[in-house]
């Protein structure tokens, strides 16, 4: 073959390469017929006891191409009800806030077994509701927590807190742990100020794994009626200046379920290679989620 | 205590009892050139029409009737110079024949007289490609890549785009036992899937099978991959290699003792770090130092000695490795990172020719597949130069390493039978995935730790009898392969029945039968999105059940004007206990929990048509497949328990390859292949909900919907052109090999997303739209490659 013949391919052939680099020879726009989507109430609330104040997100489901953004709806109705009595259907939104806020009458008991029910209207949308019961104090033994006592993955030394919980066998049991970081001050006025936030823990247990909008969730799959000390650590000067609190949460079923979830929706969000995820709701008549927790509060430092 | 008849001890000593008539001619078919042995090569008697096929090793044996006279025997294979032979039937006698390549021979048409057609063999559902056309596909960069030559073949799928993952009849890649030289590789790709590790200089010979699978194979659900390498020439030196635009390699092979003893070694590098060095030390900040490892390599290398007649020694061995390493350092101290994975196996195998109807082969096998990820960092003393500085490094290890063993023996007591039956035993060590940590500071505490799950290990064994037996114009191979598998002190057993069977319906038309049943021992965790280095190789467990499955097939094969050869194929397969991730999971980077709670169990289902038509000689050879198929999972714990497309159900796939000399210096290749568009999930809504930390609350948009699986990506298509220029010189024959691969530029989606973007609106605002966008991997790519052989 004449050598010009070689280069006049080689040639074309370098210019075609040259033309396929370009940003959107890498990705197209595509058109995908997607079922069209019949709006429903959507709610989100995470009622905790010792709340004074319900906070909810009510609105509504938009199909996934819908170029609307979401926005709260006027004229939305809210009722939070106790064992089937109104417990508050005082819900305002302030300007600008997406979540309704209903102060109320007393703080949220620890009682077990007390029913909480949220139903809402949306306008022009329909009605939805959802329900928990409210899970018994979990029962705490131990909460130990030991400075540099841990080892993280990568080999550096971390601050351990354990916890033991006493399980009660024959029936599900859903835990979570949170570490609550914080300080006070003292204002101009000489009253005292607490600053807190919930800290990042890790753990190497199995039994547990990540759970929004705790820290760590788990069932009691592994140790029905018994007990289990569940081990996590984290990095860094645990407290700071100020004071750590664990905090020990027994869940609904609903709770832990959708607190997994979300954990992994989030995990998996934008990886097109992972696993889809849907995240658990519990809502009838609509989409979202109440969840309901009972805690103790164990201060470490 | 029950009376035993006699009469199935008669039946199975009817055969024998029968061949004290007969005469025995036995033997092996092998190159004239090279010495190597020609597998499924053809021998028979004309006016009988009795005949015999080589095995995997290269031997026959032809029982006839004996007789005073002389007997005429004809001897061939495909792209050899067919030979008659004459020879006395007055006794049992050892007769070896070596064959004339036709391309030695000069002639560019591939040619065969006289072989073993397709409605003659019983079993269905297998692919052989010879290497030579294997060699002619266009190929991804000039990298000739056998596993993507299968993807072109029906009832064979690929993955995403560029990934060499093969999706057989429904199956996942872990469901394929792919062994080389009969040793399992565990990991058959570098670079993130896009190549494979097979050097097709230094491949013999590449047989798959889809279904129908014979006694003798066992341990995967889907398919069986043999892939033999060259045993290296006994008669003179010879070397081919190629040098292209990432890699260069050779294979070398010759006799050490001429006739009996030879090697074959073969090597292959990719450069990319070499080319790329100068430009990373230039870009370097001053006093840094970047050095970098960025490249691939593979070595295979063989040696066969012929004790004499009977006794034949192969030692094989195969080594490879990705290496990505960065090396940053300055006057403070070094940086290295990076990670690396690779196999190696090897195989002694000694052939034994026990008598001229009984052939032994004894293997023993050793596989080992490793990953690493290695991050450490040195810091030189800051205070005082006395002190030693600081060091840490933390490396992430798993793998797996097979030690095995099997025997198999070939009888052949007459043309009318052929019984192989053997056993075998696998020890598997599996390394899940530990971290070691080391560590000294200055001021700090020192470690030298190992974190991690410990290794587990399985002992895998099977049994095995099968018979090819033809009764008038009906031919049925029966078997029955038994294994075990005995992992943390449960043993499970399977007892698989398999049977084919082929009825000639005229002198050209087969109907064909297939029955299997399957079992697997181990899994692969792995996403099926993306093949990765990081994907473990796990045993069953007394929570994970053995996968198993049960597959039917029926076709009809004929071979039109003795060059077509057509074939077509209905199959249904079921599969149990097969696993899938649970929802929400990823492996990227190994695994932080016990694997078992992160993967769920199912069921799978996959039925189709497979339509396969084949020009193997001639100066133009080819073929065009299709498939239409369904393909099915349902887990209990994803898509609310309901059944799903599998991501790979491919409704129809098409391919088409040409192969064409235009003379005997220039030839071209084309392959077109065409896939309905993947199953994917797409979310159908959202709506906002709750996220909260302490008494702050915040929205979060979720996005959900989907069912799994309910929506598709655009069509896969793509057109792959080539074109060879070959000149013979005195000594030697070079060829310059352009090719294109997606030559019309086709942009085939390798995932898919909601996406927002930016669109300017006639009055010059911009407002935000929502869509999807489809991300590809592989636009129009040239490549040029030198090759040689001498």
């Amino acid at each position: 073959m004449k050598a010009q013949t070689l280069f006049i391919w080689l040639g074309f052939l370098s210019l075609l390469a040259q033309q396929a680099c370009t940003d959107e020879s890498f990705s197209q726009i595509v058109k995908i017929e997607i079922p069209e989507h019949e709006s429903l109430p959507t709610l989100g609330m995470d009622l905790r006891n010792g709340d004074t104040l319900a906070q909810i997100i009510v609105n509504k489901s938009l199909g996934i191409l819908d170029q609307n953004e979401f926005a709260p709806i006027d004229n939305t109705k809210i009722q939070l009800l106790r064992n089937g009595a109104l417990l508050t259907d005082n819900f305002l939104l302030a300007p600008g806030d997406q979540f309704f806020k209903a102060q109320l009458p007393a703080p949220i008991e620890h009682t077990p077994g007390v029913t909480y029910r949220v139903q809402v209207e949306v306008p022009g949308v329909g009605t939805a509701f959802a329900e928990q019961i409210m899970p018994a104090k979990p029962m705490v033994s131990a909460v130990v927590f030991s400075p540099d006592g841990g080892v993280s993955p990568d080999g550096e030394r971390v601050d351990e807190i354990k916890v033991t919980i006493q399980d009660v066998g024959g029936e599900k049991n859903y835990y979570a742990l949170d570490l609550i970081e914080g300080w006070f001050e003292i204002d101009q006025n000489g009253d005292t100020l607490f600053q807190t936030y919930s800290s990042y823990i890790e753990t190497n247990d199995p039994v547990l794994s990540p759970g929004t909008p705790y820290a760590l969730v788990f069932s009691d799959e592994a140790f029905d009626g018994g007990s289990y000390t569940a081990r996590t650590f984290k990095y860094g000067n645990t407290g700071g200046d100020g004071f750590a609190l664990v905090r020990v949460y027994q869940l609904t079923r609903d709770a832990f379920l959708y607190a997994r979830s979300l954990s992994q929706y989030w995990n998996s969000n934008g990886n097109p290679f992972a696993e889809p995820v849907t995240v658990h709701g519990n809502v009838v008549g609509g989409y979202g989620a109440f969840i309901l927790s009972n805690y103790l509060e164990f201060r470490i430092k | 205590m029950r009376k035993t008849s006699p009469f199935p001890v008669l039946l199975c000593l009817l055969p024998c009892l029968l061949s004290a008539q007969k005469v025995t001619i036995s033997g092996y078919i092998e190159d004239a050139g090279s010495g190597e042995k020609l597998i499924s090569a053809n021998v028979y008697e004309a006016k009988t029409g009795d005949g015999a096929v080589t095995n995997t090793y290269g031997f026959y044996s032809l029982t006839l009737t004996a007789a005073p006279d002389s007997v005429d025997l004809y001897f061939s294979y495909i792209g050899y110079q067919s030979q008659q032979v004459r020879l006395p039937l007055n006794r049992s006698q050892t007769f070896n024949i070596a064959l004339q390549s036709s391309i030695e021979l000069g002639t560019v048409e591939v040619t065969a007289d006289r072989v073993e057609r397709i409605e003659e063999r019983t079993q269905m559902s297998k692919i052989e490609i010879p290497v030579e056309q294997i060699k002619r596909i266009p190929a991804l960069l000039g990298e000739v890549d056998v596993l993507k030559v299968l993807q072109l073949m029906p009832g064979v799928q690929s993955g995403g785009e560029g990934q060499n993952g093969l999706y057989v009849r429904g199956g996942s890649p872990d469901q394929n036992l792919i062994l080389l030289d009969g040793v399992p590789v565990y990991n058959v790709s570098h670079v993130l899937g896009i190549f494979s590790v097979f050097n097709a200089d230094a491949i013999k010979n590449v047989t798959l099978t889809k279904g129908g699978f014979p006694a003798r194979f066992g341990g995967r659900l889907s398919s069986v991959l043999e892939i033999n390498m060259k045993e290296g020439n006994l008669q003179e030196w010879h070397g081919e290699g190629a040098i292209g635009l990432i890699s260069s390699k050779l294979t070398l092979e010759g006799p050490i003792q001429k006739g009996k003893t030879s090697f074959l070694i073969s090597g292959r590098r990719t450069y990319l770090d070499l080319l790329a060095a100068p430009f990373l030390q230039a870009s370097a900040a001053p006093g840094e130092e970047v050095d970098l490892a960025l490249y691939f390599y593979d070595l295979n290398a063989k040696i066969q000695h012929k004790f004499n007649e009977k006794h034949r020694l192969f030692l094989s061995a195969y080594t490879g490795a990705d290496v990505l390493e960065t090396t940053i350092g300055d006057e403070t101290g070094a940086f290295t990172g990076g990670i690396n994975w690779g196999n190696i196996i090897s195989a002694a195998r000694w052939n034994w020719e026990i008598g001229p109807k009984l052939f032994a082969n004894t293997t023993l096998t050793y596989s080992r597949y490793n990953l690493g990820i290695i991050a450490a960092q040195e810091l030189k003393p800051t205070t005082d130069p006395e002190t030693p500085g600081e060091k840490f490094s933390a490396k992430y290890v798993s793998g797996i390493e097979d030690l095995g063993g099997k025997i198999d023996f070939d009888y052949i007591p007459n043309p009318n039978h052929y019984l192989r039956f053997g056993l075998g035993v696998t020890h598997h060590t599996y390394r899940p995935g530990a971290t070691s940590i080391r560590s000294e500071f200055e001021q700090e505490i020192n470690l030298d730790t190992i974190l991690g799950t410990s290794n587990a290990y399985s002992t895998e064994f099977f049994l095995y009898g099968e018979d090819d037996f033809s009764i008038g114009p009906l031919k049925i191979n029966a078997g029955l392969h038994a294994s075990g598998f005995s992992v943390d002190g449960e043993l499970y057993t399977s007892l698989q029945p398999r049977l084919g069977l082929r009825w000639l319906l005229d002198k050209n038309w087969a109907f064909k039968a297939g029955f299997s049943t399957m079992a697997q021992y181990i899994n692969l965790l792995s996403s099926e999105a993306l093949t990765l280095p990081t994907d473990l190789w796990v045993p069953s467990t007394a929570r994970i059940k053995p996968q198993q499955s049960w597959q039917a097939a029926v076709g009809v094969a004929r071979t039109f004007r003795d060059e077509y050869e057509f074939s077509l194929e209905a199959y249904y397969k079921e599969m149990d206990n097969v696993i899938s991730f649970k929802e929400g999971a990823t492996f990227l980077f190994g695994l932080e929990n016990d694997w078992q709670d992160k993967v769920t169990q199912g069921k799978g289902e996959s039925y189709g048509l497979e339509v396969f038509m084949q020009k193997k000689v001639g100066r133009t050879t080819g073929w065009i497949g299709y498939t239409l198929s369904w393909n099915w999972r349902q887990f209990d714990e994803i898509n609310s328990g309901e059944r799903y497309p599998f991501r790979y159900d491919r409704r129809h796939d098409i391919s088409v390859v040409v192969n064409h000399d235009f003379t005997p210096r220039i030839g071209m290749s084309f392959a077109w292949v065409y896939g309905t568009g993947n199953a994917i999930t797409l979310n159908t809504y959202r709506f906002q909900t709750v996220d909260r930390d302490e008494e702050y609350v915040y929205s979060n948009t979720i996005e959900s919907g989907g069912k799994r699986n309910a929506f598709r990506m655009t069509d896969y298509h793509r057109l792959d052109f080539s074109i060879e220029f070959r000149k013979q010189k005195k000594n030697w024959e070079r060829k310059w090999v352009v090719g294109v691969y997606n030559t019309y530029w086709h942009r085939n989606p390798y995932f898919m997303y909601a996406d927002t973007r930016s669109v300017q609106q006639p009055d010059g605002s911009f407002k935000n739209e929502r869509v999807f966008r489809e991300v590809s991997l592989l636009p129009l790519i040239p490549s040029v490659s030198y090759q040689f052989k001498f």
